[in-house]
C-alpha cells in the first residue's frame, strides 16, 4: 500500500468552497494560499519546468474560480484544484510541442553554481538520480506525467484520477500499473 | 513475489516523485491573484458587503466615479504644475503608418497618426526626446481577412526597407538616410547636448552621423553576415555605443570598439572564444548604463537558437592599443526566444528574455503575470525608464498561423501586466526620461 499526500490542509475547506462560490472573494484568496504551492508541484511533474509550472497554475485559477460552484464535493477542494493544474500543464506543454520551440531550464546553464531544476543547490549524487528521474518523465507523455502527478503528488485515488482525466477507475488503474512497470525498467530500480 | 516487486517500487517511485516534486515555489500574494481572478467574473450577486453592511452596487459606481472625479482634478492639478506642455511618449511603429500618443488601455487607442507613407520599423527615440529614427519601407499590402475583421498579414510577406528617416515629434523629415537599413543605434548625449547615430546597412557597413545627418565616420564590412529577415529586422541591432563618441558592434571576431574620433583604430573588447562553435556569433549587445560592461548574446543563429548570455568589463581606452579583450563570463545559457538585451537600472540585472540574468551568476525566469504575454511568443523585450521614475518593459511577439503572420507590441509593468499597445505593430518606444542612451 503506497501512502499518498493527504486531503488535509489542516482547515475548513468546506466553508471556504462555499463563501467563494458565492462571490467571497476573501475566501478565494485563502484557497489560493492554501493550494497553489500543490498545485505548482503538480504542474512541474507534467511540465518538467518550474516556469511553465507556475504558468500553468495562474492560467487555473481563472478556471477554477469560474467553475468552482460545480464542485459537488467541497473536502475534495485540493485534488479538484490539483487536476486543474495538471490539466493547464498538459495544455501548455502540447502547446509547447506544436510551436517546436525547446526550452532549456535555466539551472542546466554550464558553469556556476549546480542547482536542481528548482534552484535549490544540491548535492551531485543526488542530482544524478534526480536526473534519471527527471529523464525518465520527459520521455512519458503529457497525460502519463499528469496520471503519475495527480496519484503520487496531489494523491488521488483511482476514482478521482478518472474523472480528472476522462477515464473509468478500473482504466486508469491498468494504465497506472503499465506505466509503474515502465519506470521500475527505465529507472533500474533495485 | 513479482506483485510484492511492485508494490515496493511503486512505494519507492511516490517518494521519489514526491521529493522531486518538492520544488521552492515563490511566495504568492494570494490577495492579488484571488483579485484579479475575481475581476474577471464578479460574484454573483449584485452588491458588496462593506464592514457587515450590504451596500447597493449602484451606491459602489456612484462613489467610484465620485473618486475618479475627484482624483481626476487632482491628478490634473498636479500634472498641470509639473509638466504645463506633456508631450507624447510613445511611438508605435506599424505595418501601414507611424503613431505617437501615450499608450492607452487598447491597441493603436488614443494615438495620433504621424505617418502613414509606408510601413515603418523599430522606432527608437533619441536620448534627448526630440527626434525618431525609424527603418521605413513601403506598405504591406493586407489581404482580406473575415469581413469586419482586421486585414489578414501575408504569411510570406518579405518587408523591404528602403530607408532610415529621422523625424521630428510633429512628423515632419529631420533627415533620411536611404539604403537597406539593418538597424542603427543612438548615442548617449555628447557635450553639445546631441547625440550621434549609427547606421548599419544589410551588407553589414557601419555609418555614424550627426544630429543633422552628416556622415562623421563609419567602418565597412567586419565579415559580419546580416540577417535581412523581417524577424531580424525588428530585433535590436548588434550596436551599441559604450560612450558618447565610442560604437561597439558585432563583427566575425567577437565584439568590437570603434572610437569616432580614430575610426581606423578598431579594439577587439571581447572575442568570441575558442570553443566557439563555426556558426557562433554575438547577436546583441548591451551596455550597462554607467558604460562600465557589457552583455552579449552568443548564438549559432538569429533568432530561434539556443544561446548563452555573457559579461564583459569594458576597457578604459578604446584606442586599438589593448590587447583583443577575453570571451567573456557566461551569465546564463538561454533559450531560442531570447533575442534581444536590456540592461535594467540598476546595472546588475540583464533582461534576455525569459531571463533576467545577473552579473552576480543567477537568472530568473521571467513571465507576464496575467498570461497575456506567452514567453514563447516574445520576439524582443526591452526596458524603458518611465517618467514617474519607475520601468516599462516593451514587448514585441509573433503571432503565426498557417495564413498569417504579424507582430504585436505590448508594455509591460514591473508587475508583469501587459497591454496591447500596438496590433499588427513593428515594434514601439518610449520617451526616455532621466537616463540616456541606454536604447537597446
Amino acid at each position: 500500500m503506497v501512502s499518498v499526500p493527504a486531503n488535509d490542509v489542516g482547515l475548513p475547506s468546506e466553508g471556504l468552497v462555499e463563501r467563494a462560490a458565492r462571490g467571497d472573494e476573501a475566501a478565494f484568496s485563502r484557497i489560493v494560499r492554501l493550494h497553489h504551492a500543490d498545485m505548482t508541484r503538480v504542474a512541474f511533474v507534467v511540465c518538467g519546468d518550474p516556469g511553465l509550472a507556475e504558468e500553468a497554475v495562474a492560467a487555473a485559477w481563472p478556471i477554477a474560480w469560474r467553475r468552482l460552484s460545480s464542485l459537488r464535493e467541497p473536502d475534495r477542494l485540493r485534488p479538484w484544484l490539483c487536476s486543474v493544474a495538471a490539466n493547464e500543464a498538459r495544455q501548455i506543454i502540447r502547446s509547447r510541442r506544436r510551436r517546436a520551440v525547446m526550452e532549456i531550464p535555466v539551472p542546466d546553464m554550464g558553469g556556476g553554481v549546480m542547482v536542481d531544476h528548482g534552484g535549490r543547490a544540491m548535492d551531485p549524487a543526488l542530482r544524478a538520480a534526480d536526473l534519471d528521474l527527471a529523464n525518465a518523465l520527459a520521455r512519458l507523455a503529457p497525460d502519463d506525467r499528469a496520471l503519475l502527478a495527480l496519484r503520487y503528488v496531489a494523491g488521488l485515488n483511482s476514482t478521482e484520477l478518472g474523472r480528472a482525466l476522462g477515464m473509468s477507475a478500473s482504466g486508469t488503474r491498468a494504465r497506472l500499473a503499465r506505466l509503474l512497470e515502465r519506470l521500475r525498467q527505465e529507472l533500474d530500480d533495485g | 513475489m513479482a506483485e510484492m516487486d511492485m508494490d515496493a517500487f511503486e512505494a519507492r517511485f511516490a517518494e521519489r516523485l514526491a521529493t522531486y516534486a518538492a520544488i521552492p515555489v515563490a511566495p504568492i500574494d494570494a490577495d492579488s491573484i484571488a483579485h484579479e481572478v475575481v475581476g474577471v467574473r464578479p460574484g454573483p450577486r449584485g452588491s458588496l458587503r462593506l464592514v457587515g453592511l450590504r451596500v447597493p452596487a449602484v451606491a459602489w459606481v456612484l462613489l467610484a466615479l465620485a473618486t475618479a472625479v475627484a482624483a481626476g482634478l487632482i491628478a490634473g492639478a498636479l500634472l498641470h504644475r509639473l509638466a504645463p506642455t506633456p508631450r507624447p511618449s510613445l511611438v508605435l511603429a506599424t505595418e501601414t503608418g507611424l503613431y505617437l500618443g501615450e499608450p492607452g488601455e487598447g491597441t493603436q487607442s488614443g494615438l495620433t497618426l504621424l505617418r502613414d507613407d509606408g510601413s515603418f520599423i523599430g522606432p527608437r527615440w533619441s536620448p534627448n526626446g526630440t527626434l525618431i529614427a525609424v527603418i521605413h519601407g513601403p506598405p504591406i499590402p493586407p489581404q482580406p481577412g473575415t469581413e469586419g475583421a482586421l486585414p489578414l498579414t501575408p504569411a510570406l510577406y518579405r518587408l523591404v526597407a528602403t530607408d532610415l528617416l529621422v523625424l521630428r515629434p510633429d512628423g515632419t523629415t529631420a533627415f533620411a538616410f536611404p539604403g537597406a537599413v539593418a538597424g542603427f543605434a543612438w548615442a548617449p548625449i555628447g557635450a553639445d547636448g546631441a547625440s550621434l547615430l549609427a547606421v548599419q546597412t544589410a551588407s553589414g557597413e557601419i555609418a555614424v552621423l550627426d544630429a543633422g545627418g552628416r556622415r562623421v565616420g563609419g567602418s565597412g564590412a567586419r565579415g559580419l553576415e546580416i540577417d535581412r529577415s523581417l524577424e531580424a529586422t525588428l530585433l535590436p541591432p548588434r550596436l551599441v555605443w559604450a560612450s558618447p563618441t565610442v560604437l561597439l558592434f558585432a563583427d566575425a571576431r567577437g565584439v568590437s570598439a570603434m572610437d569616432v574620433a580614430s575610426p581606423d583604430k578598431l579594439t577587439t573588447v571581447v572575442g568570441m572564444g575558442s570553443d566557439a562553435g563555426p556558426d557562433d556569433r554575438v547577436t546583441a549587445l548591451a551596455v550597462t548604463p554607467d558604460g562600465s560592461a557589457l552583455a552579449l548574446l552568443v548564438a549559432p543563429c538569429d533568432t530561434g537558437c539556443d544561446g548563452e548570455v555573457r559579461f564583459a568589463r569594458l576597457p578604459r581606452e578604446f584606442d586599438g592599443s589593448a590587447e583583443p579583450g577575453p570571451d567573456g563570463r557566461s551569465l546564463a545559457a538561454i533559450v531560442g526566444a531570447a533575442t534581444s538585451l536590456s540592461w535594467q537600472d540598476d546595472g546588475e540585472h540583464v533582461l534576455a528574455w525569459p531571463l533576467l540574468a545577473s552579473s552576480g551568476d543567477r537568472a530568473t525566469r521571467l513571465a507576464a503575470s496575467d498570461g497575456a504575454v506567452d514567453t514563447r511568443d516574445v520576439v524582443a523585450a526591452w526596458t524603458r525608464r518611465v517618467a514617474d521614475g519607475s520601468s516599462r518593459t516593451l514587448v514585441v511577439t509573433r503571432f503565426s498561423a498557417f495564413n498569417d503572420r504579424h507582430f504585436d507590441a505590448w508594455l509591460m509593468a514591473a508587475d508583469g501586466s501587459a497591454t496591447r499597445i500596438g496590433e499588427r505593430s513593428l515594434g514601439a518606444d518610449l520617451r526616455p526620461t532621466s537616463r540616456a542612451g541606454s536604447a537597446p
